[in-house]
């Protein structure tokens, strides 16, 4: 065991930032359990606990009859005061940031977003996508708030009965572009964070994602679900038009989904810097392959040609010689898709309710395995053969 | 092997429990709530259950300074068996499950064997060839996606997929017969 702890000693692991305030409750806790064990208790002084729910516990007392009253709301910068980002306050602040106050409705909710800015890393969020190098100094941030259409309070967050929460409620950027499906371009790819406060009787919230801007000519918008977590909240409660991008609601039942137009203008575009992004987030850093230009295509290599091709192009290009759907099952491997002579592939590789393809193996003789997962769960191999070159 | 600083924090723990452990938060905090978030995505258990990782860190500071364990080993295994435990109590009300790998050390990390279980794991990963070893001990310890993971071997995620699918399954046999040759019941 020693061995192992010596070497894990060595490695680097990524860290989520603790808010100060989470370092706070996480203390006084620990220190009550302790006190609960010792003779003479152990604290030195006393600690507050709980200061955001606390506090917000405190205001919906004071303003139970109606609850944002007039239609009052932090600003993004008071937000981010209360929230102790100092920083993104300055920022919410500043010449880039955008105030919104577009509301819409749904269910018993009012859903104002509030406002946006950008900027330097200054939550302290980290991805692993950063490897050791900075973190980007064009972050997105934008801050909505949350209330009852019929003014009684949101709950505390500490708030057992809260029927908004982080496990059932989704913000996230989507792009209504034809070339940014909802499933590769959301919070989860797009390094997102989030976080929650209630303040008389409003929950905003706060949610950041690498840069947004770069993408101003896609069309940016910002979906609010109230009632379901996850990425099976975005595509289950959106649909996308394939050809034109155009995203439209469609609430599943329980669920309330909202979209707001993110005012950023087109021409803050950076196709450069989107091609940057888009690389990190789904090719892990390396650079998507281009078209080979006809001039070149003699001396690419034919499995890099091969490696580059999108499901539509194998399917457009080439022939097919077997196709076959399968389900999960438990084998020499563990759960998975066990398919043809030894084939198998791991349940990981897949979001679990959403349809998914992606080309997965390709050899120098042409042969090219698609494989499409179903939002069922079954998964259809597909084997293609292209032409040679 | 325990670093200078770390001998340090575990003192300050023993002599005085509220500033050692925020100095140990303040270091390690970061680190930890990264772990534990992979097991428990909502912050309020992830705080709890870090206050519990802390009280456990105060009633082991003194064995843990006589065995010059590493502090943040201990801290990230600790985490890691206390976010299952946590998650394994949660677990009725939950909709979602843990991946499989976790799922299994669910399973086979439960008391009265799970210091036992703990040391079989440890010497099968150990007896792991590279790069598989680095892999299982992110995967294991740190519990890291494979995303993360495959960053951080300069790996493409499918071939840190693959070869996680390929060792659990392995790891797995392993496991059970030399649990099933040296376990007494």
């Amino acid at each position: 065991m020693k061995k192992i702890y010596n070497e894990i000693a060595k490695m680097d692991f990524p860290a989520r930032k603790i808010a100060k305030e989470q370092q706070a409750r996480i203390l006084e806790r620990a220190m009550e359990r302790i006190d609960g064990q010792c003779a003479i208790p152990a604290r030195r002084r006393p600690r507050f606990r709980w200061k955001f729910a606390a506090a917000a516990v405190a205001l919906c007392g004071l303003c139970a009859g109606g609850v944002a009253a007039a239609g009052y709301f932090l600003s993004p910068a008071q937000v981010a005061d209360q929230m102790e980002q100092t920083e993104l306050s300055t920022l919410f602040a500043g010449p880039d940031a955008v105030e919104v106050q577009q509301t819409q409705q749904g269910g018993n909710y009012t859903v104002t977003l509030l406002g946006l800015t950008s900027g330097g890393n200054v939550t302290g969020y980290w991805s692993s996508d950063w490897g050791t190098g900075a973190p980007p100094a064009d972050r997105s941030y934008a801050v909505v708030a949350v209330a009852h259409t019929d003014g009684t309070p949101m709950a505390a967050l500490d708030d057992e009965k809260s029927e908004v929460s982080l496990d059932n409620s989704m913000v996230s950027p989507l792009l209504a572009a034809p070339d940014c499906p909802i499933f590769e371009y959301n919070i989860f790819t797009m390094n997102g964070a989030r976080y929650d406060i209630v303040e008389d009787g409003v929950r905003y919230i706060l949610v950041e994602t690498d840069s947004v801007e770069a993408f101003a000519d896609k069309d940016p918008q910002l979906a609010v679900v109230l009632g379901q977590s996850g990425l099976p909240a975005l595509t289950g409660n959106y649909e996308q038009d394939p050809a034109t991008g155009a995203i439209t609601p469609r609430a599943e039942e329980g669920c309330v989904s909202l979209l707001f137009d993110l005012p950023i203008d087109p021409s803050r575009a950076d196709p450069e810097r989107a091609q940057e992004l888009r690389d990190q987030w789904l090719n892990g850093g390396e650079t998507a392959p281009q078209e080979a230009q006809p001039e070149q295509q003699g001396e690419e290599d034919p499995l890099a040609l091969l490696g580059g091709m999108t499901p539509a192009q194998v399917r457009a290009e080439g022939v097919l010689q077997s196709s076959g759907t399968v389900s999960i099952s438990d084998g020499i491997y563990g759960e998975g898709w066990y398919y043809g002579e030894g084939g198998f592939v791991a349940p990981i590789l897949f979001e679990e309710g959403v349809e998914q393809e992606q080309v997965v193996s390709y050899t120098s003789e042409g042969e090219v395995e698609l494989l499409t997962h179903h939002a069922d769960g079954t998964l259809t191999v597909e084997v293609w053969q292209l032409p040679a070159e | 092997m325990q670093t200078e600083q770390e001998r340090q924090l575990l003192e300050a723990i023993l002599q005085d429990p509220q500033g050692g452990l925020a100095d140990l938060l303040a270091l390690y905090g970061g680190m930890l709530n990264a772990q534990v978030r992979h097991i428990l995505p909502d912050p309020r258990d992830a705080e709890e259950c870090l206050a519990d990782v802390m009280v456990k860190c105060w009633q082991q500071a003194g064995v843990l300074q006589d065995r010059q364990y590493s502090l943040k080993a201990w801290l990230l295994v600790t985490t890691r068996n206390l976010a299952i435990d946590y998650y394994r109590r949660l677990r009725r009300d939950c909709t979602t499950s843990l991946p499989e790998d976790f799922e299994l050390m669910a399973e086979e990390l439960v008391e009265p064997h799970q210091s036992e279980a703990e040391e079989v794991i440890a010497e099968l990963v150990w007896g792991m060839a590279e790069p598989d070893r680095e892999i299982f001990q992110r995967r294991y310890y740190g519990l890291q996606t494979s995303r993360e993971i495959a960053l951080c071997c300069g790996m493409e995620e499918h071939t840190v997929n693959v070869r996680l699918s390929r060792g659990r399954a392995k790891l797995k046999q392993a496991f059970l017969r030399r649990w099933n040759r040296e376990d007494p019941l």
